[in-house]
C-alpha cells in the first residue's frame, strides 16, 4: 500500500516501500497555522493509534499530535528542527514527523482512503 | 456576540498574586479536572514575585540575556516566546473543545478572545483584532520575546498590542491564558531580552497607557462579565478544590518548581533564534 490514509483527525500514514510514514493533512495544517517547533519523538518508542506521541507547536497554539496507526517509531523527520515550516509547506510530503515499523494491519483498516477522507473533511 | 448559550455552567475562579510554579501547577491541576470531566474554568490570577515565562519549548536562553537567567523563572504549558509578568493581571481558562460550538484553532482564538475585545470596546477604547486592524506589521512567526511577536488574534488598542494569548491543545480539550500588563517595565524588558529580540514601543501597549485607571482586581468584573456574555455562559464561583491544591503541589514536585524541567524543557527544545 503506498496510497496515504487517513485518520478522522487528519493524521495520514503513508508507506514508501521501507517506512510507514505519517504526518498531518494540509487541512489541518492549514487550520493549526504556521508551525514553529515539532517534538519528535524517540526512536524505538512503541506507539498506538490514537494516542499523543509528540506536540506540534504553531504561533499561537501548541498541540499534541497523534498516531493514526499502531507501530514503532523507526524514523523521525530531523530536517523539522531547523525546517518546521515544511509542514506548512510540504504537510503530505516533505512535512511528514515520524516513521514507523511494525504496522498493526488492524489500526489500518480502520483508516480513510484519500477519497473517502475528502468526502469526510468536507462533510464536516 | 450573539453564540448559543453553553449547555454547563463554568467556574469563575479568583487567586491570590503567587509565585510562577504555583500558578502554572494550579493552572494544570483545574486543567486535569476539565479533562476528566469537571466544569471548565475560567481563572484570574498575578504574579508575586515577577517572573519570568519561557513558552513550553522555549530554549532558555534564546533572545534572553545573562539578567534573565538569574530572575525567577518558570516554564509555560504554552509555546510561544518569553514574558516578563509583575504588574499585570493573568487569566487562565480551559473547556472542552465541545464546550464551544465552533472547530478549530482560528474560530476558538476568536471566540476565546472576543471577551477581551468586548470589554475594552465597552470602555470605549479602539480595539481590533491585528487581522482587522488597517496596518499591521506582518503578522505569525516565532519571537523568543511574546509580546514582540504579531498574529491574527492579537487585540490591539490603538493599533498597538496590549497583552498576548496561547493555546495548548489535545482532542478533546483546550486550554487557553492570557497575560494583561498593567505597565510594561521597559527597562526591565531591555533588561531581559537581547537586542534584537525586544518587544517594540511603537507596537506594544499596556492597560495604564490605554486608559485603565482602576487597579488589576478592578478589572475582573468587567472581564468575566464581557466573558459571560460573549460565550452566553453561567458562572459557578467554586473555587481550587482540595484535591486540586495537593494535586498542583504535586506539579511543582515534578515540573513547575523543578528547576532542571525548566531548563530542560523535559528534553525537547527547539533550535535558539539565529
Amino acid at each position: 500500500m503506498n496510497e496515504r490514509r487517513y485518520s478522522r483527525n487528519g493524521e495520514w500514514v503513508s508507506f514508501d516501500g521501507h517506512l510507514w510514514r505519517v504526518g498531518l493533512a494540509a487541512s489541518a495544517v492549514e487550520e493549526l497555522g504556521e508551525v514553529t517547533f515539532v517534538e519528535l519523538p524517540s526512536l524505538e518508542r512503541s506507539v498506538t493509534a490514537g494516542t499523543a506521541v509528540c506536540s506540534i507547536e504553531a504561533v499561537k497554539a501548541a498541540a499534541d499530535f497523534y498516531s493514526p496507526v499502531d507501530g514503532r517509531v523507526s524514523a523521525v523527520n530531523t530536517r523539522l528542527g531547523l525546517e518546521p515550516g515544511l509542514v506548512n509547506l510540504s504537510p503530505e510530503l516533505e512535512g511528514w514527523i515520524f516513521a514507523l515499523e511494525d504496522v498493526s494491519a488492524s489500526s489500518l483498516e480502520v483508516l480513510l482512503d484519500e477519497r473517502a477522507w475528502l468526502e469526510w473533511e468536507t462533510g464536516r | 456576540m450573539g453564540d448559543r448559550p453553553l449547555n454547563r455552567p463554568w467556574r469563575l475562579i479568583t487567586t491570590e498574586p503567587a509565585a510562577g510554579d504555583w500558578n502554572m501547577a494550579l493552572d494544570e491541576a483545574l486543567s486535569e479536572t476539565v479533562r476528566a470531566g469537571g466544569l471548565p474554568f475560567l481563572r484570574f490570577y498575578s504574579w508575586n514575585p515577577g517572573t519570568l515565562s519561557l513558552g513550553r519549548f522555549q530554549n532558555p536562553t534564546d533572545g534572553l540575556s545573562e539578567t534573565a537567567q538569574a530572575v525567577p523563572r518558570v516554564r509555560r504549558p504554552t509555546g510561544g516566546g518569553g514574558i516578563w509578568h509583575e504588574d499585570e493581571l493573568t487569566y487562565s481558562l480551559a473547556c472542552l473543545q465541545t464546550d464551544l460550538n465552533v472547530k478549530g484553532v482560528k474560530a476558538s482564538f476568536e471566540k476565546l478572545c472576543g471577551f477581551l475585545l468586548d470589554a475594552w470596546q465597552e470602555l470605549g477604547w479602539n480595539a481590533h483584532f491585528a487581522k482587522d486592524a488597517g496596518e499591521h506589521p506582518a503578522l505569525g512567526g516565532y519571537t523568543p520575546a511574546c509580546f514582540a511577536g504579531h498574529e491574527e488574534y492579537d487585540v490591539l488598542v490603538d493599533g498597538k498590542k496590549l497583552g498576548g494569548n496561547a493555546q495548548r491543545r489535545d482532542r478533546e480539550s483546550l486550554f487557553q491564558h492570557g497575560s494583561l500588563p498593567m505597565n510594561l517595565d521597559w527597562e526591565r524588558l531591555d533588561a531581559l531580552f537581547l537586542p534584537g529580540f525586544r518587544p517594540e514601543r511603537t507596537l506594544t501597549t499596556d492597560l495604564r497607557s490605554s486608559g485603565w485607571l482602576g487597579s488589576t482586581e478592578d478589572l475582573i468584573p468587567l472581564l468575566s462579565e464581557a466573558f459571560r456574555r460573549r460565550l452566553g455562559v453561567e458562572w459557578k464561583p467554586i473555587s481550587a478544590t482540595g484535591q486540586e491544591l495537593a494535586r498542583a503541589n504535586e506539579l511543582i514536585r515534578e515540573r513547575f518548581g523543578n528547576s532542571s524541567w525548566t531548563e530542560s524543557g523535559g528534553g525537547s527544545l527547539r533550535l535558539k533564534t539565529p
